[in-house]
């Protein structure tokens, strides 16, 4: 049984009210309890020996399962999540078409790198032949750049991530 | 002949050669505390700059390029195709007052055609500020005694007339059409805007034929709704809007 199959069965005990789910067939047997609020998973893989256990732990309220594992064999696949949360998203505040430098031939506002102060320019969004020059209003460091020079962007859209200062 | 204005052109940086006016007013602009309304003009401008890329060519002394900083207090960027109704409407009264039997009509959004032929061009180039525009530089070339061209569909007043008109008198009347459009804007007097923008629209109600990726239809030219779209309306009857960049014009000439 995956991981999140398991993470989803308990959460679906605990949002039941019912006290104690047991599960069970050729492979492994799972049983399910609930005490105090929280619903906890012991799973029993059968044909393994000598026999794994897994204690799963989640609040029913959160979405998010904390898996507790003990199992070496079955560590979480995904690779670990890069911290994003420190970064700023700037977005893009109308409809329009995106650039990145002041004409064709002009250099670039801004790059991958760059340190920028709040109030730099740092796109230009095109629409109905009105030119708007977008200016940061952060300080920074410019980490991605998520749209491509003259490409169609939509409200809202994420256009920079910046690792304020 | 004196300039009647309250603030648009009362604070003018004239400049007898310029690359762009709407290059040296956004450097005035960022760099300094600008008075509203002030504006930099020059009757030989020799980079002029068009729409993304495009250059905008005039024979020295010939014609009138001016750029006017207006700020806007936050205009809402969902308002902002308000911008192009004053602007070609400035021009567009502008024109009509010098040549007043003429026709002078704005090709959504914002060109100025006389007789089938572009007469003058705009640049609107805004600078936001959390999200609305906090300032405007309003360009526009207008073509008034040169008589050649590179291109066969542009066109002057001389071309027209056939007598030179005066530069200064020309950029006195456009600077007070404006003023007295963007005090409209204002206002919020959006109603008038509107019916002064439609009742110059080019090809309004005729049948006109674009291209829309690899399809060529025919439609007819209904208005523009508030967000500045084109409303066109297909021989099937419906009705669809359509942003700049989605549609081409097919001029068959």
């Amino acid at each position: 049984m995956k991981i999140n199959e398991i993470q989803d069965l308990i959460k679906f005990v605990a949002k039941s009210g019912v006290s104690e789910v047991e599960l069970q067939n050729k492979d492994f047997k799972i049983v399910i309890k609930t005490n105090n609020g929280k619903a906890v998973a012991q799973q029993v893989v059968m044909q393994a020996a000598p026999p794994v256990t897994q204690v799963i732990q989640a609040p029913p309220v959160t979405q998010q399962a904390v898996a507790e594992q003990k199992t070496p064999e079955k560590k979480s696949t995904t690779p670990p999540v890069a911290d994003e949360s420190k970064y700023i998203t700037i977005k893009s505040p109308m409809i329009g078409t995106f650039y990145r430098s002041p004409g064709p031939d002009k250099p670039l506002f801004v790059n991958v790198g760059d340190e920028i102060k709040a109030g730099k320019t740092i796109c230009i969004i095109e629409a109905m032949k009105l030119f708007n020059e977008i200016e940061s209003e952060v300080s920074g460091r410019i980490v991605k750049i998520l749209v491509d020079d003259a490409s169609p962007v939509e409200y809202d859209q994420p256009l920079f991530l910046v690792e304020p200062n | 002949m004196a300039l009647k204005t309250l603030f648009t052109g009362q604070n003018l940086l004239w400049m007898d050669e310029v690359d762009s006016t709407n290059s040296v007013l956004m450097g005035l602009a960022k760099n300094e505390k600008l008075a509203h309304g002030s504006v930099v003009c020059s009757y030989n401008q020799t980079a002029g700059r068009g729409q993304r890329g495009n250059s905008w060519q005039s024979e020295p002394n010939k014609n009138i390029t001016a750029s006017v900083y207006y700020q806007l207090g936050a205009l809402p960027v969902a308002n902002a195709f308000v911008l192009n109704k004053i602007v070609s409407l400035a021009v567009a009264d502008t024109l009509k007052t010098i040549m007043p039997n003429q026709s002078v009509k704005i090709k959504w959004p914002n060109d100025i055609f006389v007789d089938n032929k572009k007469i003058a061009g705009i640049l609107i180039e805004n600078t936001l500020k959390q999200d609305a525009i906090a300032y405007t530089i309003i360009g526009v070339g207008i073509n008034i005694n040169q008589e050649k061209f590179d291109v066969p569909t542009a066109v002057s007043v001389k071309n027209i007339l056939g007598i030179d008109y005066d530069l200064n008198s020309a950029l006195n009347i456009f600077l007070e059409n404006l003023e007295a459009l963007y005090l409209q804007l204002r206002s919020a007097k959006t109603g008038e805007l509107n019916k002064g923008y439609f009742a110059s629209l080019y090809k309004l109600s005729e049948l006109q034929k674009f291209q829309q990726a690899d399809n060529t239809f025919e439609a007819t030219i209904e208005g523009v709704n508030e967000h500045g779209k084109l409303i066109l309306k297909k021989k099937n009857g419906t009705a669809e809007t359509y942003n700049f960049k989605e549609i081409k014009w097919i001029h068959e000439n």
